[in-house]
């Protein structure tokens, strides 16, 4: 017997040399950026979780800029540039693109909620919803790109780091990981794992700016949508989201919502994706929606003038930041 | 709780500390810890459905010591019939009573009338086909008086519900399984040593080979209408394989984990599919069940014994009764014909068996007419393995209609190169370990310590990285 309890902890010990170094190499490399405090998030070669990167900027300028006015809602928000929605809000507004990667409503609540309780006055609020992601989850999402700033979730500071990780020690990241710090050269099969593009968040704003996208796109428009051709697939006429998703449950986060606008008489705004899927969003959620925030609902859903056009999109889930600008004319003319 | 669980990973380790450290080395008290460590384990499924596995156990127990009281012939008989109709009956009522319930409706609507089957809204109790056969097998011993009953009843509590074989076998015998119970055991280092070992290799067999074709093997079966004949081929290879893996993955990891209490089961595979007729992949497959269908079932029927219209009567019953076993669906039953029908033309000219031995014996390598005999057995049992998978027989035989039409010689949709890489070295190490009880038990003296120890670090390392897509164990379903 204790030859045998002797072996098995000399084969445990051996076989967890790896793996301790490994876990300091991820304390040394931080490569989810998530253990330090960082000035500038930018240009990572690993996908982030984006919801702590927004929460982070805040926390870190909030006391400098003093912002007043929020976007919320999932990446697709990168198309409403703060610098050019502050054009049509009034003087003394700092807005602060508060976005988190496939948002949800329990997320841009759970956001309100913060924000109301560290006492930020909401004077402006632009919130983008879209039919697949806005109300797909009515709690905190697990995985490491989508889990909840503890502080906005109230959620544990170690459960979080846990889903890290965990993320970290997947031998697919590891592989993917350490080929490309090893290699500094993205390869296709690195994809999911290595950010092929250079995102820079604004230090002062947090906007997405997708620079070789930019930079593709102004050399040629042509070659850009040629390259995509695949991505961007035929669509027929438009169709209904034949589903009713907003559950009762986010019925109830959609009525808090609108109380903490109306305690802190914010002048928002919500807007409903132009989606290249060209569907409508649900008649019923509309209804809903319609219910809580009358009069506030712009829906661009379905096929329209922003969603016919693939040139408006930098691929079929994106709209580009002109299409942002353009609603931002319409919903603000008034 | 599955075997490959982060729970079962923690519950083995304490039972195991708890037994060997922490009870005194009475055989009773370990008994007992054994006893209520496998009620828990079962508790962890469903606790409600524990009354019905002990009151299974009860049954079987107080019918034995009733029939060997027995003043006379009749009154035995008597507590026989109670314990065999009891046991059928819940099996009956549990495992096949909608499938009956169904079967009659749509009978009777094919002669124009139309009956809405009331059919039963309860799920099947896990491992129910494999604790009621450890109780028949043993009344049924009693009652032919080939052992005494069992007077302990936390030593028969234990025989029926010992965790590592309570949801998916092997079928224990009272003959083989008791008296171990009964013995005090002693911590073997080798024993326990091999026990870890064949974990190991169970959990690659479910985790990488098992679940990762399963992948593959559910899409191709979920949209088979849509799939060229190579992609449904190759969709058949992949859940041959994985069913493989799953099951005999699960046994290993049984057996092992009974190894390490010191306790013996009964061998359930030995590399089935390097069988060279479909007389010896049986003799492979599923061995605790399928002695149990020869013991209790063909023998008792006449067996090979008597007219040829006799074996091959008997051929197909176990064969339809074996599939029948497995589910309350005609596929079982179409599965289980389909192989009486391969292994009738070594019935008839009496050349079953033929291929006793594993296949090339002491050598290394098959000889050609091996192996093309090896490939042929393996066609033959994908084939049947497809109405083992399909939802019905008309999917079944459109599958098989979908796979030999001319897109069977097409450039196949589905080509994981991972999961054939792990394939082939799963078949090499298996024909390298084919003549030991489970394929790695054969690195154990002939490869230095520091090679091996590497070797078991790359599979943990493995089922580690492909142990995000679980599945679970086929064989619990029944």
């Amino acid at each position: 017997m204790k030859r045998f309890t002797k072996r098995l902890f000399r084969f445990i010990l051996i076989g967890l040399i790896p793996i301790i170094v490994l876990f300091l190499l991820y304390i040394y490399f931080d490569p989810f950026k998530v253990l330090r405090k960082y000035n500038d998030y930018s240009l990572s070669y690993i996908i982030s979780n984006r919801d702590y990167i927004s929460t982070e900027v805040f926390l870190k300028r909030k006391s400098i800029y003093n912002y007043n006015s929020f976007i919320l809602g999932s990446s697709r928000t990168l198309a409403f540039k703060p610098e050019h929605w502050k054009n049509h809000l009034e003087n003394g507004s700092t807005p602060f693109s508060f976005d988190a990667s496939g948002e949800s409503i329990y997320g841009i609540y759970t956001k309100l909620k913060f924000l109301d309780s560290i006492n930020v006055d909401i004077k402006n609020c632009l919130v983008i919803l879209c039919h697949d992601v806005s109300f797909a989850h009515e709690a905190n999402h697990s995985g490491h790109l989508f889990k909840k700033h503890p502080q906005i979730s109230n959620e544990s500071k170690l459960s979080f780091q846990l889903e890290f990780v965990k993320a970290y020690f997947d031998i697919h990241f590891l592989i993917n990981y350490y080929s490309y710090l090893a290699t500094k050269r993205y390869s296709p099969y690195m994809k999911g794992y290595i950010e092929d593009r250079k995102v820079i968040f604004d230090t002062v704003t947090n906007e997405i700016n997708i620079l070789d996208q930019e930079q593709e796109l102004a050399e040629s428009k042509d070659k850009y949508y040629e390259r995509r051709k695949d991505i961007f697939y035929h669509r027929n006429d438009e169709k209904v989201d034949s589903l009713s998703r907003i559950s009762l449950v986010q019925q109830k986060m959609l009525l808090e919502i609108k109380n903490i606008f109306v305690r802190h008489k914010t002048n928002y705004k919500i807007v409903i994706s132009p989606l290249y899927e060209q569907i409508k969003f649900n008649t019923k959620d509309i209804e809903k929606l319609n219910n809580v925030f009358k009069g506030k609902i712009y829906d661009f859903s379905g096929k329209n003038y922003f969603t016919d056009n693939k040139m408006n999109y930098y691929e079929n889930s994106h709209f580009r930041p002109f299409i942002g600008d353009s609603i931002l004319n319409l919903i603000y003319k008034n | 709780m599955f075997f490959n669980s982060l729970s079962f990973a923690i519950f083995l380790p304490i039972v195991f500390v708890l037994y060997w450290f922490v009870v005194p080395n009475k055989l009773q008290y370990k008994n007992i810890l054994l006893l209520v460590s496998s009620y828990f384990f079962y508790a962890c499924w469903d606790w409600r459905f524990m009354f019905l596995l002990i009151f299974s156990t009860v049954l079987d127990y107080y019918t034995g010591i009733k029939m060997a009281e027995a003043l006379n012939e009749k009154s035995r008989k008597f507590w026989f019939w109670l314990s065999i109709s009891i046991n059928l009956g819940f099996l009956g009522v549990f495992k096949y009573f909608n499938f009956f319930a169904e079967s009659f409706s749509s009978s009777v609507a094919m002669l124009g009338f139309q009956v809405n089957p009331w059919t039963l809204n309860v799920i099947l109790p896990v491992g129910i086909s494999f604790y009621t056969f450890h109780g028949l097998s043993y009344v049924i011993d009693i009652y032919k008086n080939r052992i005494k009953p069992e007077r302990n009843f936390i030593d028969y509590s234990l025989f029926v519900s010992f965790f590592p074989l309570l949801v998916a076998g092997p079928i224990e015998r009272a003959t083989h399984l008791l008296p171990q119970i009964k013995k005090n055991r002693l911590f073997d280092f080798e024993k326990a040593k091999n026990g870890l070992r064949q974990i190991l290799w169970g959990l690659f067999k479910k985790v990488v080979i098992a679940d990762q074709c399963a992948e593959i093997a559910n899409q191709v079966f979920s949209n088979a209408g849509e799939q060229t004949g190579s992609s449904l081929l190759i969709g058949a290879i992949f859940f041959t394989f994985q069913i493989y893996g799953d099951f005999s993955g699960y046994s290993d990891i049984a057996l092992g984990t009974a190894k390490l209490f010191g306790i013996d089961l009964l061998k359930n595979f030995s590399y089935p599919y390097f069988s060279r007729d479909i007389a010896e992949f049986w003799r492979r497959w599923h061995i605790s069940l399928s002695t149990w269908f020869r013991d209790y079932l063909y023998i008792p029927l006449g067996g090979s014994k008597g007219s040829m219209w006799m074996k091959v009567r008997n051929t197909f019953i176990i064969f339809l009764v074996s599939g029948f076993w497995h589910g309350a669906n005609w596929t079982f039953i179409a599965w289980g014909f389909l192989n009486a029908l391969y292994i009738m033309p070594s019935i008839i000219f009496g050349t079953n068996r033929n291929n006793v031995d594993i296949v090339a014996k002491g050598k290394i390598l098959p000889s050609l007419l091996e192996v093309f005999q090896i490939g042929f057995t393996f066609l033959l049992t994908v084939l049947a393995w497809v109405f083992f998978r399909a939802e019905n027989i008309t999917k079944a035989l459109s599958y098989i209609k979908g796979m030999f039409s001319r897109s069977l010689f097409t450039i196949p949709d589905y080509r994981p190169k991972f999961l054939l890489f792990s394939i082939f070295i799963f078949i090499v190490i298996e024909w390298l370990g084919r003549e030991h009880n489970f394929a790695i038990e054969y690195f154990n003296p002939k490869i230095n310590k520091a090679l091996r120890w590497s070797f078991y670090y790359i599979l943990i390392a493995t089922i580690y990285g492909l142990s995000g897509t679980k599945q679970q164990f086929i064989y619990f379903q029944f």
